[in-house]
């Protein structure tokens, strides 16, 4: 059975002084099997944070029906099981990281000795242990929403769903939302995720969606979708300029034009957590820094 | 509810709460002591101001905490998780009706307080002595009024005078002598006059407690509505009395913020502040009218059977002859109908003797506190859910 099952999902808005509705999601199919992490992504005004309040039950869709783990969207027994971070961090500023994460646990029903420790590993896990005693109207936006993230996986949901989880964060911060998801996915739970950084998505999603204007416009797996079945690349090491001079005559003998050939350069992601890393190494840096 | 009563208790110390209650604190505990030239006055400007700010905190800590949240969609975190809406709802409305509540009641014992630190020792309460009609005095020797035993001031209201010629009017410069002493007295206005009590027994060898009482008027006879006629025999500090009051203002303050959670959550905390502040003036305007009903009343009662009807410059209960004061405790004290008639102190008390004089005070329980507590926050939980949209 599917964690996540919406047929026809539609959403209207009317505005105050306007009588015609806008149309924010439109006759939106959704299925989503346990263990996947699916991509929801789409330009501004897409529809992605509708779809998702609908589909958490915090907005009552106009039209078609929804089932989260089995339940009906926003039914008591789905929300205890799902984890979900909001757009931006929307949390109580005159809180610690620490007591919102308490907070959280509390409004699950968590156990307090079980809190404590499911709040100990996951501000460690997220690089906020040095700073769990300050308040969050002290913290930088990646550090809010580094604890956003925690608090989303206080009671280890099922289904997971983060909006935006990688926005505002610093590429080490990024790097470790991408490996958090990953393990979190590897665990067995969904994570619903949306994002505007396409690398991100490439990087951790089985799954995609691309809305636009609140329509489906392309979906299916990321390996199926971004595979290209007519070109070919070749990866190798130790290339002398002889042998790339016979290797280029045997294309052209075959009749192959060959459209690029280059040393590979590394991307600047691995480039700067190369360079963060390696000062850490020093002892110079700190874990609990900003986006 | 748990989570959201300790998180908003947890709101109210961290957003800076405790320094404006501890100033608030401040302030009327000056001014019981350092307020006024007597302690009487020191005490009810000093109640004034509690009950003032405690009804300015209520609002405010009721309309503005739902509302910042949804208007910054923290709301989502309660909503999305498993918690019961109604459990979250009432818990935010009961955190509210407590802090509104403490804070009121942390004011009104700072008066007490400090009113007490001045050697304010006593207020008095009202005893009925339950007997209806008017009393006629007619010019002569002083008349045994009957009190109970241990009274020490007395409030009446003469309603009529008689003229000789049997006619009723409103005569200026009538006056009674009471316990040897004369009081101006003017229609259908209480005064209220420490009294000496005399004792003696009946023909059933029954102990009797009299006040004597004389009409000094050569030629009116003066109708005593006895209705009116109270003994004030208890004494009671001013401690005492703030943290008996500081109750009832506590409990009005406690449902005003539940209200205030409720229409914070549905109407935005700006326009449910103004909305709870004209709840507040309606309730003082129920208040004014029900004072010139009576007013108009009296006046009625004159006019259908006055010949020589006279002015009623000194007459009746108009509020020019009270300090603005007055006002204000009225207006709080007509609010959700809950806390007692405080304007009944103010009139009896600054119309004749300058003195305070305080109200039979209302024991509420503390089970009967809870429960109403409860209910307020109810109202106010129910009203949040009402629109449960983030």
């Amino acid at each position: 059975m599917p964690v996540i099952e919406a047929r026809g999902l539609r959403r209207e808005f009317r505005t105050r002084f306007n009588s015609s509705p806008v149309v924010a999601v439109d006759g939106l199919d959704l299925s989503i099997e346990r263990g996947r992490v699916f991509g929801l992504l789409g330009p501004n005004g897409s529809g992605k944070t509708t779809t998702i309040l609908m589909l958490l039950g915090l907005l009552p869709p106009t039209a078609g029906t929804v089932q989260v783990l089995g339940h009906r969207a926003g039914a008591k027994q789905a929300r205890k099981r799902t984890g979900f971070l909001p757009e931006e961090t929307r949390l109580y500023e005159f809180l610690s990281g620490e007591e919102t994460l308490d907070f959280v646990g509390r409004l699950f029903g968590i156990a307090r000795a079980e809190r404590r420790r499911r709040t100990e590993e996951l501000l460690r896990k997220t690089n906020m242990w040095d700073a769990r005693k300050r308040r969050l109207s002290t913290y930088s936006k990646g550090m809010a929403r580094r604890i956003g993230i925690a608090q989303a996986l206080i009671s280890q949901p099922d289904l997971l769903v983060l909006d935006e989880p990688t926005s505002g964060l610093d590429p080490l911060g990024n790097r470790g939302v991408k490996d958090l998801l990953a393990e979190i996915a590897a665990q067995g739970t969904t994570v619903l995720t949306t994002s505007h950084i396409l690398g991100d998505v490439a990087d951790v999603c089985d799954e995609i969606l691309i809305l636009h204007r609140g329509h489906c416009i392309l979906s299916g797996d990321v390996s199926d979708l971004l595979a290209d079945a007519e070109r070919l690349a070749w990866e190798t090491d130790n290339v002398t300029p002889e042998v790339r001079a016979n290797i280029e005559a045997a294309f052209k003998a075959q009749g192959v034009v060959l459209h690029d050939v280059r040393p590979p350069a590394t991307t600047l992601e691995a480039l700067f957590l190369d360079a963060i890393g390696r000062d850490l190494a020093k002892g110079s840096g700190s874990d609990v820094g900003g986006a | 509810m748990w989570a959201a009563l300790r998180l908003r208790l947890l709101e109210a110390r961290r957003r800076g709460g405790a320094w404006l209650v501890g100033a608030a604190l401040l302030l009327v505990f000056g001014v019981a002591l350092f307020g006024g030239e007597t302690v009487d006055g020191r005490y009810g400007l000093a109640t004034d101001i509690a009950v003032t700010l405690g009804y300015i905190a209520a609002i405010f800590i009721g309309a503005f905490p739902l509302s910042i949240d949804r208007e910054r969609k923290r709301s989502y975190l309660p909503s999305a998780s498993p918690v019961s809406p109604f459990g979250w709802a009432l818990g935010n409305a009961l955190a509210a009706a407590i802090v509104a509540g403490g804070v009121c009641f942390s004011l009104y014992a700072a008066a007490g307080i400090g009113a007490s630190a001045r050697g304010g020792i006593e207020t008095w309460t009202m005893t009925s002595i339950g007997r209806q009609g008017v009393y006629w005095l007619r010019p002569g020797p002083p008349q045994r009024i009957q009190v109970p035993a241990g009274t020490r001031a007395m409030r009446l209201s003469a309603r009529s005078f008689l003229t000789a010629e049997d006619k009723i009017g409103t005569p200026e410069g009538a006056t009674l002598g009471i316990s040897g002493k004369p009081y101006p007295i003017f229609d259908a206005r209480p005064i209220t006059v420490p009294v000496q009590v005399g004792s003696r027994t009946n023909s059933d060898g029954e102990q009797e407690h009299f006040v004597l009482i004389r009409n000094r008027s050569p030629e009116f006879a003066v109708g005593i509505d006895i209705g009116s006629v109270r003994a004030l025999t208890e004494s009671r500090s001013f401690l005492a009395n703030s943290l008996l009051t500081g109750l009832w203002a506590a409990l009005g303050a406690g449902v005003l913020a539940s209200l205030g959670t409720a229409a914070g959550a549905h109407l935005g905390a700006p326009i449910a502040a103004l909305a709870l502040t004209l709840l507040l003036l309606l309730a003082s305007l129920k208040g004014f009218v029900l004072e010139i009903i009576e007013h108009e009343g009296a006046l009625k009662r004159s006019a259908d059977t006055t010949v020589v009807h006279g002015d009623h410059t000194h007459g009746g209960s108009g509020f020019s002859d009270h300090p603005m004061r007055a006002q204000v405790k009225r207006v709080f004290a007509w609010t959700l109908g809950l806390l007692p008639n405080v304007s009944e102190f103010d009139r009896a008390g600054e119309a004749a003797t300058g003195r305070w004089i305080g109200t039979r005070p209302i024991y509420p329980s503390s089970f009967a506190l809870l429960v109403a507590l409860l209910i307020g926050a109810a109202v106010g939980g129910l009203g949040v859910l009402w629109r449960r949209t983030p």
